[in-house]
């Protein structure tokens, strides 16, 4: 049963992860006061909105009750073939569209086999997309040899560097597809559909809902997912590597669940995400800030994580159901 | 010691905007068989909730054995010695019978689990309730009826003075309801208490010393179960006076809808044939396991058939997926609503939308106000009582439950209609209703096929009826020639 809340005490049960960040945001603010400066915000939007496309795509695979590991992979190899492409086909217009999707093209492959692996050979998606992964990346390495391709493509540069009204370009792109998937979960048949899916699968399909379709497509929104993010990645380095991103995946799902969608699938919304990514850059940032790099950071980070997510668990245990 | 092994005073208990119960005092005697009797959503569940700890009563004691008890949570009830067996079954599918039934008590020897004799115990325990199934079978291998009688063994394993049994023939053939009341009675003898749940009348009637009668969470009487009448009882859990028969009458069947020819799924039915016409009730009678659910699963593709073929409308089609028959016109309402009809994890109006979200949208997107309101409508058409349609499809009783898989079924607008089991577990006057709902389908110019394992039922509501026995058809009989005695002949005739 709901027991009803007023004001604090609800907002506290219901939004535990935006009262986190808020609070979070506030003693750097008390500790550190140059954290909020212009650039500082830009910078970690920049990096949530590239994290954040692929977020996106896999919290509505996590609705939907499926999951991905391989796009880590896929991230890598979509910024190294779209490098590879731009410096192949040149600087016209028509050339890079061309090079954007052929390489959102190839991502997509990549979701579509893993979309034949899980849902017609019926193997479960946490090894199906972790070995489908590791080919990935090896072929990655076996396209380069290891080493990282560059470009020095002046539209790149002008999409990574460029701002408009103080917020990257990078930023926009990812509000437009927050807003997308948004509008798809929420108000179309695919959407319902997906939710569907993930609440009850065997209902779904007794329902007539064409589950096959719905689990197979999201390994294709996966692919695209990628693709994207490692086509925003280049704009921002203007590079492409196996070694950038390999903890795509798990940061992806990290946002998801410190969003509030549960694993279980089912529910959850791609809004809370943005709220997920957007705490976990915040607070990856803020730790550097104040001066605690590389390994305490990281450590400190995945016990952060944790204390999120068992908070929310605590939390809102009884508002689940 | 008193002459009651439990006394629960003037109970109140309240739940968000309802009153579940309303100073229910309900005292069961030393060694009797007490039938608790009420609609679904009378509040026969949540007191015995309330006993089991689950719930805590808002006001009111409970008094074990002449002592005032209170029970915190389900831990504690079992330790007081209240053995119960839910509808809901409570088992590890992936484990065997022996597991389960001892599961947090296997016997050691040396500091190692003694399996020998946890298997032999468990075996000797099962034969001597006259139960035929191996100790060592992993319950998922096991039918519904099997793991529902595991469950009861479960609980008479623990040797309990008091037992609250909710429903348990309800996934029962009639052979093995015998053997559990043969339990009951000799449980009784050994001056155990039952309290017993059922909508099945007859059973409340065979067995039962004494009779309380719920609704709308007050208790209307309660007295020696001899000095009722049946009517008297319906009459009091309804409200109202019921008729008890069936509302179905003779009509002119029209056009051929579906033609069903030599459909086979190896090893489970073979070469059925059967046509369907517009505005017809078929009913596919037959004993558990028969093939009924079979037939039906492959014409609404959940479940692919090897051979046969199936006409639509004069055009022939291969069905392949459950989409496709929707398409195609055809619905399932499957025969367990908790695991294959609701996302119980859902509001209503999701679970009511999910068959045809076309409908719901304006221009390109759905709109919610349309979805809400069209779903709005037929939750008022099938009288379903719900405080809202945003309530989780898991807080309703059994027969709204059951009118929300039908409501989500006419949102669809098919009009072939397979009902597998459409009043299992629902009380009189939610029964009464769907059968006027189908009548009132039928009407419209829907084709019905009823698969159901209540005799009187099926008769009572089928233009025509095909007996199925071991996955073969048997005879197809109209409604003068379906007599119970003609039915029953053909269904164990393989």
């Amino acid at each position: 049963m709901r027991t009803k809340h007023v004001g604090i005490r609800k907002f506290v049960n219901e939004q535990p992860v935006l009262l986190l960040f808020i609070s979070f945001v506030m003693i750097l603010i008390f500790v550190k006061p140059t954290f909020v400066s212009i650039n500082n915000i830009k910078n970690v939007l920049i990096d949530v909105s590239i994290y954040g496309v692929a977020a996106l795509a896999m919290t509505i695979a996590i609705i939907t009750g499926a999951f991905d590991l391989s796009i880590s992979a896929n991230f890598a190899w979509g910024q190294i073939f779209f490098c590879f492409l731009l410096n192949r086909w040149g600087e016209t217009p028509g050339a890079m569209v061309a090079a954007l999707v052929v390489m959102l093209l190839s991502c997509m492959l990549v979701g579509a086999f893993n979309g034949f692996v899980v849902v017609f050979l019926k193997v479960h998606a946490f090894i199906a997309t972790m070995a489908t992964g590791i080919i990935v990346k090896g072929i990655s390495l076996v396209f380069t040899g290891g080493n990282m391709i560059s470009t020095s493509n002046p539209f790149i540069k002008a999409m990574g560097r460029g701002t408009f009204l103080g917020l990257s370009y990078l930023t926009y792109i990812f509000i437009g597809f927050v807003l997308l998937a948004h509008y798809v979960m929420k108000y179309t048949r695919y959407g319902r559909s997906l939710y569907a899916t993930g609440g009850n699968r065997k209902v779904a399909e007794l329902s007539g809902v064409n589950v096959k379709f719905t689990r197979f497509s999201i390994f294709l929104i996966l692919g695209f997912a990628s693709g994207i993010s490692g086509a925003m990645f280049v704009c921002l380095m203007r590079a492409g590597s196996v070694l950038y991103g390999t903890d795509l995946a798990l940061t992806c799902v990290a946002a998801t669940v410190v969003g509030g969608t549960p694993l279980t699938g089912g529910k959850g919304n791609v809004l809370r995400t943005v709220l997920g990514i957007l705490l976990i850059y915040v607070l990856y940032k803020g730790l550097a800030f104040l001066g605690l790099q590389g390994y305490y950071n990281t450590m400190i980070r995945g016990a952060v994580l944790l204390s999120v997510v068992a908070l929310d668990a605590f939390m809102t245990r009884k508002e689940r159901w | 010691m008193t002459d009651y092994i439990l006394e629960m005073h003037n109970i109140t208990k309240r739940f968000p905007g309802v009153v579940a119960l309303n100073d229910v005092s309900f005292k069961v005697k030393r060694g009797e068989i007490h039938a608790l009797v009420g609609e679904n959503g009378a509040g026969k569940s949540t007191l015995m909730k309330i006993l089991n700890g689950v719930y805590q009563a808002d006001e009111g004691k409970i008094v074990l054995n002449g002592k005032h008890t209170i029970i915190r949570n389900t831990t504690e009830a079992k330790a007081h010695g209240i053995g119960l067996v839910f509808q809901d079954l409570n088992l590890v599918n992936t484990l065997s019978v022996a597991e389960n039934l001892y599961i947090n008590r296997l016997a050691k020897r040396h500091g190692r689990i003694a399996w020998k004799t946890i298997f032999r115990e468990a075996q000797d325990f099962i034969d001597s309730l006259g139960f035929n199934f191996l100790a060592t079978e992993k319950i998922e291998h096991l039918s519904a009826a099997q793991k529902q009688l595991v469950e009861i063994a479960k609980v008479l394993a623990l040797e309990n003075e008091l037992i609250v049994m909710d429903e348990p023939t309800s996934s029962l053939t009639t052979t093995e309801s015998e053997i559990l009341f043969n339990i009951i009675k000799n449980l009784k003898q050994k001056g155990v208490s039952i309290i017993y749940i059922s909508h099945k009348l007859e059973e409340v009637f065979s067995l039962s010393d004494t009779t309380t009668i719920i609704r709308d969470g007050e208790v209307i009487d309660s007295g020696p179960t001899k000095t009722f009448s049946r009517d008297q009882i319906v009459e009091k859990m309804v409200g109202r006076s019921v008729t008890t028969e069936f509302p179905r009458k003779a009509c002119e069947s029209g056009e051929l809808v579906l033609k069903v020819d030599n459909i086979t799924r190896k090893g489970l039915v073979e070469d059925i044939s059967f046509e369907l016409h517009k505005g017809e009730i078929l009913g596919f009678a037959g004993l558990i396991g028969s093939g009924r659910t079979e037939v039906a699963e492959a014409i609404f593709g959940a479940e692919s058939y090897d051979s046969g073929v199936i006409n639509i409308r004069g055009k022939k089609v291969a069905i392949h997926s459950t989409h496709q028959a929707k398409q195609e016109g055809i619905g399932l309402l499957t025969e367990d609503r908790k695991e294959t009809g609701l996302v119980l994890a859902y509001n209503l109006i999701w679970n009511i939308s999910i068959t045809n979200i076309d409908k719901i949208k304006k221009k390109y997107f759905i709109s919610e106000k349309k979805e809400a309101q069209l779903a709005n409508e037929l939750s008022k058409e099938l009288n379903i009582k719900t405080p809202s349609l945003k309530q989780y499809a898991i807080n309703l009783s059994g027969g709204n439950q059951q009118k929300v898989v039908f409501a989500k079924w006419l949102f669809s607008d098919v009009d072939i209609l397979i009902l597998d089991e459409p009043t299992r577990g629902i009380d009189v006057g939610a029964k009464y209703e769907i059968y006027l709902l189908m009548n009132r389908l039928a009407e419209q110019g829907k084709s019905i096929i009823l698969i159901s394992s209540e005799l009187p039922e099926v008769i009572g509501m089928s233009d025509r009826l095909i007996v199925l026995s071991g996955g073969k058809k048997m005879g197809e009989l109209n409604r003068e020639e379906a007599t119970p005695e003609a039915v029953m002949s053909l269904a164990v005739s393989n």
